[in-house]
C-alpha cells in the first residue's frame, strides 16, 4: 500500500500540475485581456473627457471695410484644440453651402482671426448661417445678420399708448435669443414700420433705434431697441407699429398700436412748442444758413452752419488739396419739413491761375474786364507787377466768346495795341528775359480774312526805336515776313538785333488763320534754343539759329517796351487774344503744357465735390440729397481793380471783398424733405483732383460789412423751412440769454414766471446755475415777465423770444449777485410753464444739448 | 501452501494490477482531460478575442454632424433634398451604410432609408451625402445614420 500511495501521490501531483498550469494560463491570458480592456476603455474614457473639456466660442463678428468676413475665435477650453472647419451658408440661396478648410490650432486662452485663416466676401445686408467644426468634433453655429429661420420671441411696446397730438411716445422693441443648440447671433438690427390706421401721417419716427444694432445676442440674451415716436392727428387717430429684425423669419413680426388721445388733465399736454435754441435775432430766423468758422458743439469738428450773422475776422478756404470743408447745422429740435425747391449755395471766391503741380507765371493778363484802373487798362493778376498795361487805340472787349466761352480783346489791325508797360526796374525779375530759360503763352484767334506775313502777338523789344536804339526782339508772331511762315505761328527772339536770331514755327501744311482759337506757347531752356507748342502739341523744337554765336542775352533797353498786338513799330494785330501768361526762369515741360491747353478758364474751371446730406445726431449720415461735381465758372480778382492805386490781384490780402465773385452752386428736390428731431442738415465742399482742375480760395464768416452791401457772402440756401433752421448756442457768461419758441398750435399760449427757466450744467453733473425768466418778446410788443405778470399772449404759429437773467446759482432776478458760470461747455436745459386758451397747463422741458459759455 | 498462504499471494498480484489499472485509467482520463481544456480554453480564448475587438472598435468608433442643409431641386437633384455632412472624429476609419430620415412632425411619420456602398471615412476627413427627402418647411426630421460596425447616430433638424 506503501508504493501504491507514492504512485498516487506522483500521478495526482502531475495532474495537479497540469490542471495548475493550465489554470495560471487561463488567469493570465483573462488578466491580459482585462489589461487591454482598461486601457482601451481608459483612452477612450481619456477622449471623450478631452472632447468634454474642449470649447471655443465666437467672441466677435464683423464686415471688414473691404467686406470681408472678420471675427475673433477664442478658446475657452482647457485645453488645445484644432479647428477644422468653416461653413458658411448665405440666406437665400439654394444648395450652396461654402466650405473653408482652417486647420489651426488654438492654445488655451488664446484667439484667432478669422480674415487670416479665410478670405470671404460678405455683404452687410446679408445673412448667414456659419459653423465652425473642431477635430474632436465641437460644433459651433452662429449667425450673422439673421436669425436664420428660427423664429424668435419678440415683444414691442408703446409707453404711453396714448398721447396728446404733437406729443412723443417711446417705442420699445425687444429680442429674445432662444435660439436652439445655444447659437448665437450677431448683428441684430431692428427695424419698425410705421402705418396709420386712422388719420394722415400719425407716426413720425423722430429718433431710434436706440441702439441701432447689437453686435452679439448670446443664447438667453435680450437685446432691447428704443424708438421715440411723434403722433399727430385727430382724437382717436392711431397707428400701428410692425416690428421686426433684418433678415428676420417673413412673418416673425410683433405689432402695437398707438393713440392720439387729447389729455385734458396732466402734467405734460397742450400747446405744441418746438424749440429753436438760442438767438438774439429774430431777423436771422430764415431759410439762410451762413458758414461760420467756428467748430465748437459741432459732433467731429466740422465749422458750424446755422442763421446767426457772421462774426470776426473770418477765414479762406482753400480748396486745393484732398481736405474736405464740411459745414453743418444744429440738430432740429422739431421735425423739420423742408419744401420741394432749389438748395443753393453761394460761394464767395476767386481762382488760382493754374492747376497744382504748374508753376505760378510770372504775370498773367486775363482779360476779364474791360474796366481796369485806367480807362481800358487791364494788369497782371498774380500781383507780381503792380503796373498798368497801358491801353491804345482801344481794342474792343467781349464778355464772352473765347476760349471757354470766356472774355477777350479784339485787335483791329489798325491801331489797337497794349503795351508801353509802365513798369519799373523792379518788376525785372519777372519781365527780364535775358539768357533765361522762359515760357510764354497767348490764347489767340486770327481771322481766316488775314493775308499778312508777319502780325505781332506777344512782344518784347520796340520796333520803333532808332537804330541807335534797337531793341533785341522775343516774341510770338504769327508769320515772320517771309513767304514760308505765312498762316503760321513764330516763335523766335534775337540777341542782336537782325543778326542773331533763334526761330521756331509751325509745320506750313496748316495755315492757323482759321477762326479757331489756338493756345499757342514759346518755350525755351536758354538762348539758342526754342520749343513751339500749339494747342498742346509741341510743333517744332529744332531751332532755325542764325548767327547764334552773338550775345547770348536779350537786352530791351526800355523796360516797358512790352506789347500784345504790336512791334512797337508799324505793325499791328488782326485777331482776338483771350488770355497771355509769362513764366520767367521756367521752360514748362510738354505734359505740363497739355495740362495748360487742357484747363478750362471758363464755366467749368473748378471741380468740387458737393455732398448735401442728413446727419443724426452725431453728425453720421442718415441720407444723401446730393452728392455730385459741381463745377465753378473762373472767377479772376482783377474784375473789381477800378482805380490806379486799387489793383486787385492775387497778392491782395484775403481780407479784400474785391478779390471774390459769388458763385452758386444749386440742386432742386420735388418734394419735402424731413428732417427728424436730433438730426443735422451737412454740406461738404471737396477737391476732385488737381488734373485740370484750378485751385479755389472761398472766403466765409467774414463780417466785413462789404461783403454783405456787395452781396459776396457764402452762406447754404434751402427751400422754406418749417420751422426755421436752428442756430449753434453760444453766448457770454453775464448774457442775458434769449431762447426762441415757436408754437405750431393748434391753440396760443401763455408763458408764466413760476416755472419758465433756463438751467446750464457741468458736463460732470456737479454744478448748475439757473437763469429766471425776464421778458418774453419784449422787442416786439410784449414785455417783462415775473411774479405778478405773465408773459404776453403768443398766438398759433407766432414765436416767443424768451429773454432770461444771466445764469447764476442761484438764479437770481438780477444782473448781480450769485455765483456765475465758468466758461466752458455745458448741458443746457430750458423749463417752459404756461397755459393755453383752452385752460390746459403745459410744463416742457426740452433738452438743448451741449452749449458754450464764453467767460 | 496453505490456504491462507495462497490468499495472501492472490491479494498482492490484484493489488498490482488493480494499481495499473487505476493509474492507466487516471492517466487517460487526466489527458483527456487536459486535452480538453486546451481546447475549451483556446476556443474561449478566440471568442473572447473576438468580441473584445468588435465591441472595442464598436466603443471607438465615432461620428459628428458637422453640417446638415436644406435645398429645393437644383442641378442633378430634382426633389428637395438634404446634404449631410459628417465628420469622423474617432480613432477608426468606418463605414456609413445607411441613412434614415424620418419625419416626426405630428401624425406625418414617413421613414426613407438610403443605402450607401461607397460611405468610407477615414479617419479625420468628413463625408457630404445628398439624400432625397420630401421635407416641407417646419417638418421636424430625425436624421439616423447607421455605420457597418453596428452603430448609429442620430440628429434633429428642422426644416427651413
Amino acid at each position: 500500500m506503501t508504493h501504491h500511495r507514492g504512485l498516487s501521490a506522483v500521478v495526482g501531483t502531475v495532474f495537479l500540475i497540469a490542471i495548475v498550469i493550465g489554470a495560471m494560463s487561463y488567469i493570465s491570458y483573462s488578466l491580459d485581456v482585462m489589461g487591454n480592456f482598461s486601457e482601451s476603455l481608459i483612452s477612450e474614457e481619456s477622449r471623450q473627457r478631452d472632447k468634454q473639456d474642449e470649447a471655443f466660442e465666437i467672441s466677435s463678428i464683423d464686415i471688414t471695410a473691404a467686406n470681408k468676413l472678420d471675427g475673433i475665435i477664442k478658446n475657452s477650453g482647457e485645453i488645445p484644440i484644432q479647428l477644422k472647419t468653416l461653413y458658411i451658408d448665405e440666406q437665400g440661396v439654394n444648395d450652396v453651402v461654402q466650405k473653408f478648410t482652417l486647420n489651426t490650432s488654438i492654445s488655451p486662452g488664446n484667439t484667432v482671426n478669422l480674415k487670416d485663416l479665410v478670405d470671404f466676401d460678405m455683404n452687410a445686408t446679408k445673412g448667414y448661417n456659419m459653423k465652425v467644426v473642431s477635430s474632436r468634433g465641437e460644433v459651433n453655429s452662429f449667425y450673422v445678420n439673421s436669425p436664420s429661420q428660427q423664429k424668435l420671441p419678440m415683444y414691442l411696446r408703446t409707453i404711453p399708448e396714448y398721447v396728446p397730438s404733437e406729443f412723443t411716445t417711446t417705442v420699445l422693441f425687444s429680442v429674445v435669443n432662444n435660439m436652439s443648440n445655444n447659437n448665437v447671433l450677431y448683428n441684430v438690427t431692428p427695424e419698425l414700420n410705421a402705418t396709420t390706421v386712422l388719420g394722415n401721417n400719425v407716426g413720425n419716427i423722430r429718433t431710434g433705434p436706440i441702439p441701432t444694432s447689437y453686435p452679439v445676442l448670446y443664447p438667453g440674451d435680450v437685446a432691447t431697441f428704443e424708438y421715440s415716436v411723434q403722433l399727430t392727428g385727430e382724437q382717436d387717430d392711431s397707428v400701428r407699429f410692425d416690428a421686426t429684425i433684418a433678415n428676420g423669419v417673413a412673418d416673425n413680426i410683433v405689432s402695437t398700436t398707438a393713440y392720439v388721445k387729447e389729455v385734458t388733465v396732466a402734467t405734460q399736454a397742450g400747446t405744441a412748442l418746438e424749440s429753436f435754441g438760442l438767438s438774439t435775432e429774430l431777423s436771422n430766423l430764415l431759410d439762410i444758413l451762413y458758414f461760420h468758422d467756428e467748430n465748437t458743439a459741432t459732433p467731429n469738428g466740422e465749422y458750424q452752419m446755422d442763421g446767426s450773422d457772421v462774426t470776426g475776422t473770418g477765414t479762406t478756404g482753400m480748396l486745393e488739396d484732398a481736405v474736405d470743408f464740411e459745414f453743418i447745422t444744429s440738430n432740429v429740435t422739431a421735425t423739420t419739413t423742408v419744401l420741394p425747391g432749389n438748395w443753393n449755395i453761394t460761394l464767395a471766391y476767386h481762382n488760382e491761375l493754374v492747376p497744382n503741380g504748374i508753376p505760378a507765371p510770372s504775370f498773367a493778363f486775363m482779360m476779364e474786364t474791360p474796366d481796369g484802373p485806367g480807362a481800358g487798362d487791364i494788369f497782371d493778376t498774380t500781383g507780381n507787377i503792380n503796373k498798368d498795361f497801358i491801353n491804345y487805340g482801344a481794342p474792343t472787349w467781349n464778355s464772352n466768346g473765347g476760349p471757354d466761352n470766356k472774355a477777350y480783346f479784339s485787335f483791329d489791325g489798325n491801331d489797337d495795341f497794349r503795351g508801353d508797360w509802365d513798369i519799373n526796374k523792379e518788376y525785372q525779375a519777372y519781365t527780364d528775359i535775358e539768357g533765361n530759360a522762359v515760357t510764354t503763352a497767348v490764347w489767340v484767334r486770327i481771322p481766316s480774312t488775314v493775308d499778312d506775313t508777319y502780325m505781332p502777338i506777344i512782344r518784347w523789344g520796340d520796333e520803333g526805336d532808332n537804330a541807335s536804339q534797337d531793341d533785341d526782339e522775343y516774341e510770338i508772331s504769327f508769320g515772320d515776313y517771309s513767304a514760308a511762315a505765312k498762316g503760321e505761328f513764330v516763335y523766335r527772339y534775337n540777341t542782336e538785333p537782325d543778326s542773331d536770331q533763334t526761330l521756331c514755327r509751325t509745320d506750313s501744311a496748316y495755315d492757323y488763320n482759321d477762326d479757331k482759337w489756338h493756345f499757342v506757347v514759346g518755350a525755351r531752356d536758354g538762348d539758342d534754343d526754342c520749343k513751339l507748342y500749339v494747342d498742346g502739341v509741341l510743333k517744332d523744337d529744332i531751332e532755325d539759329c542764325n548767327g547764334c554765336s552773338g550775345s547770348s542775352f536779350m537786352q530791351v533797353k526800355d523796360k516797358e517796351d512790352i506789347f500784345i498786338g504790336h512791334d512797337g513799330g508799324s505793325q499791328w494785330l488782326i485777331g482776338d487774344v483771350a488770355m497771355v501768361m509769362h513764366w520767367n526762369n521756367v521752360e514748362l515741360n510738354a505734359t505740363t503744357i497739355l495740362d495748360l491747353n487742357n484747363t478750362n478758364y471758363g464755366l467749368n474751371a473748378t471741380r468740387a465735390q458737393i455732398t448735401i446730406e442728413k446727419t443724426d445726431g452725431n453728425g453720421v449720415s442718415s441720407g444723401i440729397l446730393y452728392d455730385q461735381e459741381f463745377s465753378f465758372p473762373y472767377h479772376d480778382t482783377s474784375i473789381r481793380g477800378d482805380s490806379e492805386n486799387d489793383r486787385i490781384d492775387l497778392q491782395k490780402a484775403d481780407t479784400d471783398w474785391k478779390k471774390y465773385y459769388a458763385g452758386n452752386f444749386t440742386f432742386s428736390t420735388g418734394a419735402n424733405t424731413t428732417f427728424n428731431t436730433g438730426e443735422r442738415l451737412k454740406a461738404t465742399i471737396g477737391w476732385s483732383g488737381d488734373s485740370q482742375n484750378l485751385p479755389l480760395h472761398f472766403r466765409f464768416d467774414d463780417e466785413d460789412p462789404k461783403f454783405e452791401q456787395n452781396n459776396i457772402l457764402t452762406y447754404f440756401q434751402t427751400p422754406a423751412s418749417t420751422p426755421a433752421w436752428p442756430t449753434f448756442i453760444s453766448f457770454q457768461r453775464d448774457e442775458h440769454v434769449t431762447y426762441l419758441v415757436f408754437n405750431s398750435g393748434p391753440n396760443g399760449a401763455w408763458f408764466t414766471y413760476g416755472g419758465t427757466r433756463f438751467v446750464i450744467t457741468t458736463l460732470d453733473g456737479t454744478q448748475s446755475y439757473g437763469g429766471i425768466i425776464e421778458s418774453v418778446n419784449a422787442t416786439s410788443g410784449g414785455g417783462p415777465v415775473d411774479s405778478t405778470k405773465d408773459s404776453i399772449f403768443i398766438p398759433d404759429q407766432y414765436y416767443a423770444e424768451l429773454k432770461f437773467y444771466p445764469l447764476k446759482n442761484p438764479p437770481i432776478a438780477s444782473n448781480g449777485g450769485g455765483t456765475k458760470p465758468d466758461g466752458g461747455t455745458y448741458t443746457a436745459s430750458v423749463f417752459l410753464s404756461g397755459f393755453d386758451d383752452k385752460g390746459e397747463v403745459f410744463l416742457r422741458t426740452i433738452s438743448l444739448g451741449v452749449v458754450n459759455v464764453e467767460p | 501452501v496453505s490456504r491462507q498462504s495462497k490468499i495472501k499471494f492472490r491479494r498482492g498480484l490484484a493489488s498490482v494490477v488493480t494499481s495499473a489499472i487505476i493509474l492507466s485509467a487516471v492517466s487517460i482520463m487526466g489527458v483527456m482531460m487536459l486535452a480538453w481544456s486546451q481546447t475549451s480554453i483556446s476556443t474561449q480564448k478566440q471568442e473572447i478575442e473576438d468580441v473584445y475587438n468588435t465591441q472595442m472598435n464598436k466603443i471607438n468608433e465615432d461620428l459628428i454632424f458637422e453640417n446638415i442643409w436644406f435645398a429645393t431641386p437644383s442641378g442633378a437633384m430634382t426633389e428637395n433634398h438634404l446634404n449631410v455632412t459628417l465628420g469622423n472624429v474617432g480613432i477608426l476609419g468606418l463605414n456609413v451604410t445607411q441613412i434614415t430620415i424620418t419625419n416626426s412632425t405630428g401624425t406625418n411619420n414617413t421613414s426613407i432609408p438610403y443605402y450607401f456602398t461607397n460611405g468610407g471615412v477615414i479617419k479625420s476627413e468628413s463625408l457630404s451625402l445628398n439624400v432625397t427627402y420630401p421635407w416641407q418647411s417646419g417638418d421636424d426630421l430625425d436624421i439616423l445614420v447607421f455605420t457597418n460596425r453596428g452603430n448609429q447616430f442620430i440628429t434633429q433638424e428642422i426644416a427651413p
